[in-house]
């Protein structure tokens, strides 16, 4: 069959299931492509899907983190359609920089999860995007709502706090 | 091996919120993937989120991944001053510096306004290294500043110099990881004429020394050297990894109209402090004080200036012996008064030349054409409190260098 394409079943930590195709996601994280070998000898004669559990993943992270991946490891899908590129606005850097702006323009719990999705997976691309979008919100946020947004414990004495912000008062 | 057959669910379109589980990101991801982002000034600020995350931004190793995420974000900072004849009699206020995108911008953004409350003497060519930037003063007194996190720290005195000339070193030895500044004085000095009228008789002593920034025993005193073996000249310095090179008169023959210096390179070893002799370009004309020693892509360069109109970019591939070789010649499109300073921009086979500190251009080294970036006299420096300025007619000298940002101590913690 033409369209006979090897699939792979990625399980969440709270069950779903996911089919992504295996070529796509091998590309994309070194944790699932070595989960894939390590399991391959044992495929070879059956015809059986394999499922992975993807434990420290919930459903709705992983179904953005395969939109993403999809988007940017498919050869199929990024070569072959170039209706794709709808996204692409003159001037972008590359074809899905729009594609990725939108994708990290989400609140603070989700790029988190997505962070710990794309450091558990592997998928450095992602890794690298998520942590950028992280920075890129911290630099406008006050002490006080970094503290929050990382559950950071202010172990300042007042004293010491007053000290600290008084070498550094130019930059606040 | 699990085999079970998968409920069948496709949904690839992203769901619209988790079910706001916030964990909580590791430390050293935080740090060192995101952080390590973020500009300076965001991390100054950071120092009051709590106690670790203040002993990281000041801590050395995180500082130096930060250094090199941010190496590659090259802008130019300009230090403009007055111009003056008389070095000893004019002081100045301080020293401001401005960033600038040359090419890009005809506007200087105002980094820092540092004045002094006793003023400061008149400085001559600024050094740089990582973001840190050290400005020798005519008078021998000599600061170093972090413009990025507005460290600004004067260095202590060094050995009496006899000689009017001062000129000092600075780098990195990547042995050690400290950075380091060296200056050379002379204990006595004398250029007699011989007694039959014919030459020259050149009656020296010269010394050298070195201080490093750091904070152990050794820090911030000066430390003799072997002292060089020639007499190192007004020239300013270059450091590239592990060395200083400075320039130096060999010998003089002759006097008057017929006086001929001859000149050398010496390479200082910040390893075993230790000096080598080297050759100078083989240049057809005299080597004089109008030709500079700068730093082009990890490469000492010799800019040798012939004419006030012509130019010719020398670059010496390192090794035992330095070997040089002609990049460039240019014919400048306007006479320099002074000297010519080459600067490496972001592009490889582009540099910018600077014509006695106030006349900027680009010049393409793989075929020598040159472009005018900016009479420095038109660009407007914008103090950000609603004030700009041009130096316009008045006589101004704009030293630039390139800068990245860092957040480098200068004085230990």
């Amino acid at each position: 069959m033409a369209s006979e394409k090897k699939v792979v079943f990625l399980r969440s930590s709270d069950g779903e299931a996911f089919e992504v195709s295996e070529e796509v996601i091998s590309a994309a994280s070194v944790t699932i492509k070595g989960m894939i070998d390590e399991e391959s000898p044992s495929r070879a004669d059956t015809a059986a899907t394999t499922t992975l559990a993807i434990p420290n993943v919930t459903a709705a992270t992983l179904s953005r983190v395969l939109h993403y991946v999809n988007k940017h490891f498919d050869a199929a899908a990024v070569v072959g359609r170039p209706d794709d590129y709808i996204f692409c606005a003159p001037g972008d850097e590359h074809p899905l920089a729009r594609f990725d702006d939108d994708f990290v323009d989400v609140d603070n719990d989700t790029l988190i999860d997505l962070v710990h999705a794309a450091e558990y997976l592997h998928i450095k691309k992602l890794f690298d995007l998520t942590c950028k979008a992280v920075a890129d919100k911290l630099k406008g946020r006050t002490i006080d709502q970094i503290r929050e947004t990382f559950g950071i414990v202010n172990d300042y004495t007042v004293e010491e706090e007053v000290e600290v912000y008084r070498e550094n008062s130019w930059a606040f | 091996m699990i085999h079970m057959q998968p409920k069948r669910i496709r949904r690839m379109t992203p769901v619209p919120d988790s079910d706001g589980s916030s964990n909580h990101i590791p430390d050293d991801i935080i740090f060192f993937q995101i952080l390590v982002l973020l500009p300076v000034k965001c991390l100054v600020r950071f120092q009051s989120v709590c106690k670790s995350w203040r002993a990281t931004i000041l801590n050395t190793q995180f500082i130096r991944y930060h250094l090199e995420h941010f190496r590659t974000r090259l802008s130019m900072v300009v230090m403009p001053r007055r111009y003056e004849e008389d070095h000893k009699k004019f002081g100045l206020e301080g020293v401001t510096f401005y960033s600038f995108q040359p090419g890009q911008s005809k506007v200087a953004e105002l980094i820092l306004d540092k004045r002094c409350p006793r003023g400061m003497p008149v400085f001559s060519m600024p050094l740089y290294c990582d973001g840190l930037i050290l400005i020798p003063c005519t008078t021998g007194r000599m600061f170093l500043c972090n413009p990025a996190t507005r460290e600004f720290v004067e260095l202590p005195r060094g050995s009496r110099n006899v000689a009017g000339d001062h000129r000092v070193a600075f780098g990195l030895d990547p042995c050690t990881g400290k950075y380091k500044v060296a200056r050379h004085f002379f204990r006595s000095y004398s250029e007699t004429l011989q007694a039959d009228g014919e030459g020259t008789v050149l009656e020296y002593s010269a010394g050298h020394e070195i201080l490093t920034i750091d904070d152990g025993l050794d820090a911030w005193k000066w430390k003799a050297t072997i002292d060089p073996p020639y007499a190192i000249n007004a020239r300013t310095p270059i450091c590239l990894p592990g060395f200083f090179y400075w320039s130096a008169l060999r010998s003089i023959t002759g006097h008057g109209i017929n006086k001929v210096s001859s000149h050398v390179i010496l390479r200082f070893s910040l390893h075993d402090e230790t000096f080598t002799v080297h050759p100078n370009p083989p240049c057809r004309s005299f080597l004089s004080n109008n030709d500079t020693l700068c730093e082009l892509g990890g490469k000492l360069c010799y800019v040798h200036s012939s004419s006030p109109w012509d130019v010719d970019i020398w670059l010496a591939e390192d090794g035992p012996n330095l070997a040089w070789l002609r990049r460039c010649r240019l014919c400048l499109p306007l006479p320099r008064l002074l000297t010519v300073f080459a600067c490496a921009s972001a592009d490889r086979d582009k540099i910018f030349l600077s014509i006695d500190a106030g006349y900027l251009l680009k010049c393409d080294l793989s075929n020598g054409s040159l472009e005018k970036i900016i009479d420095m006299a038109d660009l407007v420096y914008d103090n950000r409190d609603g004030t700009k300025f041009c130096s316009g007619v008045q006589s101004a000298v704009h030293y630039m260098v390139p800068c990245v940002e860092s957040l480098l101590r200068i004085r230990p913690q």
